[in-house]
């Protein structure tokens, strides 16, 4: 490498496993490590790009990668554009407009951005929603959680050549999927939420197919999925000690989720600052131990279970809350009944100001952060009292998870890549600023 | 090490202790958990890899010939005809025959504008669908009716529904119940121009029971 200067950094940043950032070619700055007692010609070394294209490469991502034979000695990831502009978009959409922008997120759990997005208006509002409002958010995070873990750990699994739990899976999030459908209209882009409540209530037959799912398909599916992986041979060499995080790395880093969770720290945003309704359910935040892609999957199958868990406790509490309102009765931000606004002068007018104008917040600032399934998913609103935001700002845990993919990949082979980025779980709308 | 030990109810798992390892029961029931398992070696077993390997083929081969066994009952149900209440072993529907059984009765779909006993459409042209729209994807001109009592009416109503998102505010937003989403997807053709659905397209739906001046009954379930 001719350009194998360093620029940029210090060797010794506190937080790289050894190494040191080195320019290569136009704009890209590598971090590259030198492995032990090793001087040998850097000319040796190969640089090959990984993605956008490859199948592997979820959405725009680039990988740059310096390799000594098979190993990653140095590597870059670089994002890419895919050109959605949620925060921009936000600035110009009422906040009622901007919770289909919300869906697209992390399309894998759709709910769990909804919900996250209107608590955040909510608190700028100053309201809080109703108990059983909470109580089917609640239930309905849980349902997207399980989705979105079907989802990753299904193509996980297949790209690591084991199609049938992919099969397996996938099936499962289908029903629920078709299941969700059944009480928001649709299946991906669902747009539950609403500021203030939710946009249809649930019906004790919803619940008990819900039940009548885990029961039937996802439970016996998940028991398969440990049966068929956990112990072969083929599973456990390609993940096992493969994409090793340290905790100290990944809370230097700001990663959350499972792959926080799978180094050991049990940092989960339902227990340390419990919303809608968590504090009233018990569940275990599932932790692992080395920080390994074994650990992150096993860190996601029992996340799972903890759903279920978590929605049988709730089952019963949302059946004791039939008939209760799902909306907030406050007409700053809640849409008068239908039969109001056909017969009633005031009711029409509020219903058009709502429109036109949007809940229209007071003046200040929110932050509030929800345990996506991915990691801690923030939103940061800036209301200047008009109908839109000053400023939007999402925390997305994907792209802070990215940020520290280059510690995991450091050491390891080429095909390892696939995994671990699988186990990263980096989904693009999300990731896209 | 940093202190997360001061939130309350957040376990102080940096340096704390981690999960017992245990073994793994691979059970699944209520209050009877999965329980961690990553070790850091192999045991002999798994080391042999043939033996879990067949386990994992056990597993297939028994939900395939479940699935099998399940299609069988269907069969023999559906030939005395009881195939519709039967659970057939599969997933698989012969679409576009079948619909799934479980089909969103509520799902957001192509959009129709609702009638007035007259035939004409019941939208008023008052731009509330067009104005909450998060896609921008409705256009409306307005002019003026003949009838004093209905004053306006829309002269052209555009859906351009490759732009539209189906997040059926326009429904909610709309104050005489004149636009609603079916549960109809089949929203395709060769040619983008005609992904333009104007307002003769759209007013194709026909009520079939007039029950109210302003609510008619659609083909999907109101709550209000």
């Amino acid at each position: 490498m001719s350009a194998g200067m360093p620029t940029e950094g210090s060797p010794t940043l506190p937080y790289t496993q050894g190494g040191e950032f080195v320019t290569v070619g136009e704009g890209l700055c590598i971090r590259r490590i030198y492995p032990e007692g090793e001087d040998s010609d850097l000319s040796a070394r190969t640089m090959i790009n990984i993605g956008p294209s490859h199948p592997a490469m979820h959405g725009t991502i680039r990988m740059v990668v310096e390799l000594d034979g098979e190993t990653i000695v140095g590597v870059d990831v670089i994002p890419g554009y895919l050109h959605r502009g949620f925060e921009k978009e936000c600035e110009h959409h009422t906040y009622h407009q901007a919770i289909p922008y919300t869906d697209r997120l992390n399309y894998c759990s759709p709910l769990i951005n909804n919900f996250g997005w209107v608590e955040t208006v909510e608190k700028l509002f100053e309201v809080e929603a109703t108990r059983r409002t909470q109580l089917i958010r609640t239930y309905m995070s849980e349902v997207s959680r399980i989705t979105d873990h079907l989802t990753c750990l299904g193509a996980a699994l297949m790209e690591l050549g084991a199609l049938t739990p992919f099969l397996y899976m996938i099936e499962v999030r289908d029903w629920l999927w078709e299941h969700i459908a059944n009480v928001s209209g649709a299946r991906l882009t669902q747009t539950y939420a609403r500021v203030g409540g939710l946009a249809r209530d649930v019906t004790d037959e919803w619940l008990d197919r819900c039940e009548h799912l885990y029961v039937e398909e996802l439970i016996p599916k998940l028991r398969d999925v440990h049966g068929l992986v956990d112990h072969n041979r083929i599973f456990i060499d390609r993940m096992r000690g493969v994409g090793v995080i340290s905790r100290e790395d990944a809370v230097s880093y700001g990663v959350t989720g499972p792959v926080l969770r799978s180094t050991g720290v049990g940092l989960d945003v339902r227990k340390y600052a419990p919303y809608s309704a968590y504090g009233d359910v018990s569940f275990e935040v599932p932790i692992g131990k080395y920080g390994d892609n074994y650990d992150r999957y096993f860190v996601r199958m029992r996340e799972m279970e903890e759903s279920i868990r978590i929605c049988r406790q709730l089952d019963p509490m949302i059946r004791a809350t039939n008939g209760e309102p799902i909306v907030v009765d406050d007409a700053r931000m809640t849409l008068p009944d239908k039969k109001e606004v056909y017969s009633n002068i005031e009711a029409l007018m509020n219903h058009f100001k709502l429109i036109m104008e949007g809940p229209r917040p007071p003046k200040g600032e929110a932050y509030h952060a929800v345990e996506g399934a991915n990691g801690e998913l923030g939103f940061y609103l800036v209301s200047d009292g008009t109908g839109l935001p000053y400023k939007a700002r999402c925390r997305p845990p994907s792209f802070v998870n990215m940020g520290a993919i280059h510690l995991m990949l450091l050491g390891s082979q080429v095909a390892d890549i696939v995994p671990v980025f699988g186990q990263i779980n980096m989904i693009g709308g999300e990731c896209d600023r | 090490m940093t202190d997360f030990g001061r939130n309350p109810g957040f376990r102080n798992l940096v340096d704390g202790p981690v999960l017992p390892e245990s073994a793994y029961p691979g059970e699944f029931t209520e209050g009877e958990i999965v329980t961690y398992y990553n070790p850091e070696k192999m045991t002999w077993v798994e080391r042999m890899y043939i033996p879990y390997v067949l386990s994992g083929l056990a597993i297939t081969a028994g939900r395939f010939f479940s699935n099998m066994a399940q299609w069988a009952v269907w069969f023999f149900a559906w030939i005395r005809g009881k195939g519709a209440e039967t659970k057939r072993g599969t997933v698989t529907i012969y679409y576009p025959e079948e619909q799934r059984p479980d089909f969103s009765p509520v799902n957001r779909g192509k959009h129709i504008l609702t009638q007035r006993p007259s035939g004409d459409p019941q939208c008023v042209a008052c731009y509330m669908c067009a104005t909450a729209c998060p896609a921008f994807c409705i256009h409306i001109v307005a002019g003026e009716h003949p009838d004093p009592q209905i004053e306006k009416y829309p002269v052209r109503f555009d859906i351009e529904i490759d732009k539209c998102i189906f997040c059926g505010y326009c429904e909610e937003a709309c104050p005489v119940d004149a636009i609603r989403l079916t549960t109809d997807v089949h929203l395709v053709d060769y040619k983008r121009q005609r992904m333009v659905y104007d307002k003769d397209f759209l007013l194709t739906w026909k009520p079939t029971v007039v029950e109210d001046e302003h609510i008619y009954p659609g083909d999907r379930p109101r709550e209000d």
